[in-house]
């Protein structure tokens, strides 16, 4: 369990919000690669080094891939590197190209870190507040998927314990599978979905107002972290759409102070920095045990 | 004071009689089984009792809950005075955590939430769940998921439960816990239950009135002890306890012992008499050889098999019993090449089972995974092969094994709709319209009531007789005692005391049919109620 996904979770919506907008926005080379080590580092400090690895090769792939197609294919700018199949490579090209890349890979480091901790529990504590019906909604479509994938196991298994399978050609085998796999998906839906009289029976809309069994206070440092968020991204959003950096035909000159990177730095790094806190409070606290 | 009474009702759908003119009347506080054939009609008499749950219909008759009539009550009452609970523990649930589940009623009641929690944490703790109150319901086996419906269903706090073969979905031993669960629900909470169920060996002992329906009628509403009477005549006896069954069996009537003790003290002033075995049948050749096994799902899990030899004989009706998550059913995988062991060969007529001429087919634990059609017929029918009949004899196939399998009413149902029984019938005519030679069964007899059972068992004789070789993983003891020719016990991943049923059962001392242990000491070698009647007569002979 991460420290940090104990804040209320609109905090935790608005944080992700503030850095992926701040991020695009921007598309400021330094804050791209701040988002990124962000990402990446948060991204470590959830899952440990060992699992993380995995991600890291494969999203460095990503990156590479991107950073080379990029200015192979685009070939506006003005300063030329080099050519390649008489077209100019040029250094604005490279530039944006990185920059993209960064940015592509620090979004799916945040998003994958932000569906970890944003679990379906905390999801519909931020709906109810909205309204009771969408809830259940989300809740049993929630369940859907992971239902699915069992019984699309256990499915496969039985028919190919009575060689469901066993047929000479190929397409068959296809149309076989797929008849399988439409089977499961109705199958699936309806147990997950269509249960009005089970739910009818259980008292569902009798009460004009549904409470609730969780509540999750928003306590006075979830307002003002959040408040803090908002005047950040506000500020920050009027500055970059009117000097949001360009590339063509020349990269932009950056007007933005050194002390802007270190506060935006500081943003990035703010879920890596507070684990990271928490996990020496915790060993300080376990040393006295 | 009636909690709960039903006048004359009478359901029709689509020109079926299914409940003809039903009348009783539940006191607060009973615990009262409701049970009879297949397709007797006491699903639909308890969904008349819940409103919110009765199927479309022509109703005539009055229900009445705590005097008033079910129709006018408001619906907040009735979805929380009446709790009901259904066969399928993943038709019920609604939610994807499991306190989500329990709090669902509640919220939708508007309950206040510190009540609510107070009543969540009341009843998780009396169900022992509060440990896993954050697992998602997906990851749960089948007891745990049907006991977050019953403690869903309790935290509403009903004044009367009513169940509808709640366990036909488990394995034994979750569903003797579950009915465990509902005796100390009855006992230390006084809750009323009105239970439809098929595993009449526990609950007799336990409850306090019996309803037996047939054909949509109500025909007897009595005591535990004075059922057996009333069935005498009736195919359904053989659905009582092993110690009732030997009493009316042998003659006897009026004050029939119930439990396995009584059963004990009742043949206790009959002479010993040993029982002969069967002789030792000549041995086909060897079809299925299992040398030095070793198996597990990845490489970082235990064994689940080790070190483990057997042979299995052309023919055999060979029966592997064992408890919970011991690998029973990963064991038929290996032998269907549907799991590789890692260590060690499993060979059939000397080549892996994947590469067999033969047919080898599967019946898995959830028979549900093998339906594809809408309704039974179809599924049957689509089950030939192709290539292998003309249309028309396919019909009178398919027609001809329904008729052997005693489903021929269902052909026009939806398979997912059926009694977990009936499920688990037209599943194994699935398979037999494949024309297996080696049939592997797990847990064939789930849900069944003992007329399937029965019909099951001199099914799998007859294919015996074919030199059809059968091997069953199952729980049910009784079942394994009455149709095997030899029995296994898996455990500690390996086969251990492999022997004829009749020994096998008589030198267990408790993991042993309900007829051995009554017969225990006085009878070796008697392991059903018939062996025991057979030893009694015996007896009588020689004097």
């Amino acid at each position: 369990m991460s420290a940090f996904s104990n804040f209320h979770p609109l905090l935790l919506l608005v944080y992700v919000t503030v850095v992926l907008v701040t991020m695009f926005s921007s598309f400021h080379p330094i804050i791209v690669a701040l988002a990124m080590i962000g990402g990446i580092l948060y991204f470590l400090m959830l899952h440990g080094v060992r699992t993380a690895t995995k991600d890291l090769i494969y999203y460095s792939f990503v990156f590479l891939l991107i950073a080379v197609a990029y200015p192979a294919t685009v070939h506006n700018g003005f300063t030329p590197l080099f050519f390649l199949h008489e077209h100019a490579v040029t250094l604005e090209a490279v530039t944006k190209g990185l920059v993209i890349a960064g940015a592509v890979v620090a979004t799916s480091f945040w998003t994958k870190s932000y569906f970890e901790i944003f679990t379906t529990n905390t999801l519909l504590a931020v709906l109810t507040k909205v309204s009771a019906s969408p809830r259940i909604l989300v809740s049993m479509l929630w369940r859907f998927i992971p239902l699915f994938k069992i019984k699309w196991r256990e499915n496969q298994m039985a028919q190919r314990g009575i060689g469901y399978y066993k047929v000479g050609s190929r397409v068959e085998k296809f149309r076989r599978a797929f008849a399988l796999w439409r089977q499961t998906l109705v199958q699936t839906a309806e147990f997950s979905i269509v249960k009005p009289d089970v739910m009818k029976a259980r008292g569902y809309g009798i009460a004009k107002e549904r409470t609730r069994y969780k509540t999750r206070r928003f306590t006075k440092r979830d307002g003002i972290l959040t408040a803090g968020l908002v005047l950040f991204l506000l500020y920050y959003i009027g500055y970059f759409t009117q000097h949001q950096t360009q590339y063509y035909p020349e990269i932009s000159e950056q007007t933005l102070g050194a002390e802007h990177y270190v506060i935006i730095g500081l943003l990035m790094l703010l879920p890596f920095i507070y684990e990271a806190k928490e996990r020496v409070k915790w060993r300080y606290l376990q040393s006295k045990i | 004071m009636a909690i709960l009474t039903v006048e004359n009702l009478n359901f029709q759908y689509e020109e079926q009689h299914v409940l003809r003119d039903v009348s009783f009347s539940i006191k607060r506080g009973e615990f009262i089984t409701l049970f009879g054939p297949t397709g007797s009609g006491k699903s639909t008499l308890l969904k008349m009792m819940k409103r919110e749950m009765r199927p479309n219909g022509k109703l005539s008759g009055t229900v009445y809950v705590n005097g008033e009539k079910i129709d006018e009550l408001p619906a907040s009452t009735t979805a929380t005075a009446i709790g009901y609970i259904m066969q399928n523990p993943e038709e019920q649930i609604i939610m994807e955590k499991v306190w989500q589940e329990l709090a669902f009623g509640l919220e939708n009641m508007g309950v206040s939430t510190v009540d609510m929690q107070q009543k969540i944490a009341e009843v998780a703790s009396f169900f022992g769940i509060h440990n896993w109150l954050h697992e998602s319901i997906s990851d749960l086996s089948g007891g745990q998921k049907q006991l977050v419906n019953l403690a869903a269903v309790l935290a509403m706090e009903p004044d009367i439960l009513l169940l509808d073969e709640p366990t036909s979905q488990l394995d034994p031993i979750a569903a003797s816990e579950f009915l465990t669960l509902l005796e100390k629900i009855n006992r230390e909470l006084g809750i009323t239950i009105l239970l439809v169920e098929h595993r009449l060996e526990e609950l007799l002992p336990v409850c306090d009135r019996v309803l037996f329906m047939e054909n949509g009628s109500l025909l007897y509403d009595t005591t535990p002890k004075a059922i057996g009477n009333s069935l005498l005549e009736h195919p359904m006896l053989d659905a009582l306890t092993t110690a009732m069954r030997v009493y009316y069996k042998l003659g006897f009537r009026d004050e029939t012992p119930v439990t396995v003790r009584e059963g004990m003290d009742f043949i206790q002033h009959y002479p010993p008499a040993i029982l002969p075995t069967d002789p030792m049948r000549k041995k086909h050749p060897p079809l299925i050889t299992v040398k030095d096994l070793y198996f597990r799902y990845n490489r970082k899990s235990d064994d689940l098999l080790a070190d483990m030899t057997f042979t299995v004989h052309r023919g055999e009706i060979f029966t592997i019993v064992g408890g919970n998550g011991v690998g029973k059913s990963s064991l038929l995988k290996v032998l269907a090449g549907l799991h590789k062991p890692y260590a060690g060969k499993v060979r059939i007529d000397d080549v892996a089972p994947g590469k067999w001429k033969g047919n080898i087919v599967l019946l898995p634990q959830n028979a549900q995974a093998l339906f594809m059609y809408s309704t039974v017929q179809e599924e049957l029918i689509h089950a030939i092969p192709v290539q292998k009949m003309p249309e028309e004899q396919r019909e009178t196939t398919v027609s001809s094994m329904m008729k052997q399998l005693h489903i021929e009413h269902l052909s026009e149902r939806n398979p997912f709709d059926l009694s977990g029984g009936e499920q688990q019938k037209t599943a194994l005519a699935k398979l037999l319209l494949l024309k297996p030679d080696i049939l592997l069964l797990d847990e064939p007899t789930r849900g069944m009531d003992v007329m399937s059972k029965k019909e099951v068992t001199e099914l799998i004789r007859t294919l015996q007789k074919q030199n059809i070789t059968t091997i069953i993983v199952t729980h049910d003891i009784e079942f394994a005692a009455e149709v095997s020719t030899r029995v296994g016990m898996l455990f500690d991943q390996s086969l251990i005391a492999i022997n004829h049923p009749k020994t096998f059962f008589t030198s267990n001392r408790f993991y042993t049919t309900a007829a051995s242990k009554i017969a225990r000491g006085l009878f070796p070698y008697a392991i059903t109620a018939e062996d025991i009647v057979d030893a009694v007569n015996l007896n009588n002979r020689r004097n």
